[in-house]
């Protein structure tokens, strides 16, 4: 089941930016800043509560954070398969 | 300090950045996220001493300052608290996996504010052969105006290798002993290191300058030197690194990561032998550069007298 997750990761993100009126599936959260360096820790924290995994900062790859559909292919599509 | 002291205290046991170091560019809205406080708690660390600075009507804060505040504010939940917890999981673990080769995609940005036109650029590159690693795939900043970049395919491997000297242990226990209190500080101020440490404070390059000196005045031959510390979430946060490099009395070259033994011994109960590791070793996490300790990691020829900004992406290579 993906809609949870994805949404709290959603509201997150809104939470954060109260000027985004809309969280389009293709917008670049790191390059349009809704996601800052700092926030950006918190996220992380919020996608291993959400997955029940650990995440190795060593192992990150921006590219999987750059969008909602691309955290969701890189985090909760293995759920979605269950 | 208690674990939830009033942030008052909490402001009462930072070392503000002084003015002249100090750069205002967090909002108030900012502050508040980082801190996870509410305003009615900047107010009281405003009246504690926070620095700041009204524009338009609205108060910013030195990011330093507010990266200390959360850092020593044992609330748990505060953006600085989060990412060194998350920074330093790496140092919990069995130190081998630190002792292994590691390939990285080294990618620095290099960013002139202000640019007055096109003009070459000097970069500090990585410097790993000395260590066992090695570079390949360089393409060098090109002349041009505003910005340009770096990149590299780096390959980074430990070594055990601590230090022998007795006197060069000593001080460096003598260092780690002396109640330096780790805090998050601009380059251009770390550069001072004297002011650094009369302030009881320390970070990675002020503390590698300082112990660089003492090496040296105890006559071994010691350089800080200016550097990366990889897997830092994918290039999210750029940390400034630096450790002393020192000639030890066996003829081998050694690498003291002074600031990173003090900072993981603080976070983690867990650490010890990586604090060791830090002690004359190499580990695969750091990419030393050709920057002397005190010297900017680029330069651009334009004329500016605004330094260069330099942002690293480094990430494993797959």
């Amino acid at each position: 089941m993906t809609t949870e997750p994805i949404q709290a990761v959603r509201e997150f993100i809104l939470e954060r930016n109260p000027k985004l009126e809309e969280l389009p599936d293709d917008l670049d959260l790191i390059d349009s800043r809704a996601i800052n360096s700092l926030a950006f820790i918190e996220f992380i924290f919020l996608l291993e509560e959400l997955t029940g995994e650990t995440v190795d900062p060593e192992d990150l790859n921006l590219d999987d954070f750059r969008t909602l559909k691309s955290l969701e292919t890189r985090f909760f599509a293995k759920e979605a398969a269950c | 300090m208690t674990e939830t002291a009033p942030w008052g205290e909490v402001a009462d046991s930072i070392e503000f950045v002084p003015a002249e170091y100090s750069s205002k560019t967090q909002s108030e809205t900012a502050a508040q996220e980082i801190l996870r406080c509410d305003p009615v708690d900047i107010d009281t660390l405003v009246g504690a001493g926070l620095p700041f600075e009204y524009r338009s009507g609205v108060r910013y804060f030195d990011l330093n300052d507010l990266y200390n505040l959360g850092m020593y504010s044992g609330r748990s939940n505060t953006q600085p608290e989060l990412a060194f917890r998350m920074l330093f999981r790496f140092a919990s673990r069995p130190v081998e996996r630190l002792l292994s080769e590691q390939t990285w995609d080294f990618r620095v940005l290099l960013e002139c504010p202000e640019c007055d036109g096109s003009a070459p650029w000097r970069f500090e590159a990585p410097d790993i052969d000395r260590f066992g690693g090695r570079l390949a795939d360089v393409t060098e900043p090109r002349p041009s105006a505003r910005t340009a970049e770096y990149t590299a395919t780096v390959t980074t491997t430990g070594a055990r290798s601590p230090l022998v000297a007795p006197a060069l242990r000593q001080l460096t226990q003598d260092y780690l002993e002396a109640g330096y209190r780790w805090q998050m500080i601009p380059p251009a101020m770390q550069a001072d290191y004297e002011l650094v440490h009369r302030l009881g404070a320390t970070s990675c390059i002020a503390a590698s300058l300082f112990l660089a000196e003492r090496f040296r005045a105890a006559g071994y031959r010691a350089e800080a030197k200016r550097g990366w510390f990889c897997g830092v979430l994918g290039g999210a946060l750029d940390l400034p690194h630096a450790c002393v490099e020192v000639e030890d009395e066996d003829g081998v070259y050694k690498t003291v990561d002074i600031a990173k033994a003090q900072l993981a011994a603080r976070l983690s109960q867990d650490t010890r032998d990586f604090q060791e590791l830090c002690i004359g070793s190499v580990y695969n996490k750091a990419i030393p550069s050709t920057a002397p300790g005190d010297a900017p990691l680029a330069h651009h020829d334009c004329g500016s007298a605004l330094p260069v900004h330099v942002r690293a992406d480094i990430q494993v290579k797959r």
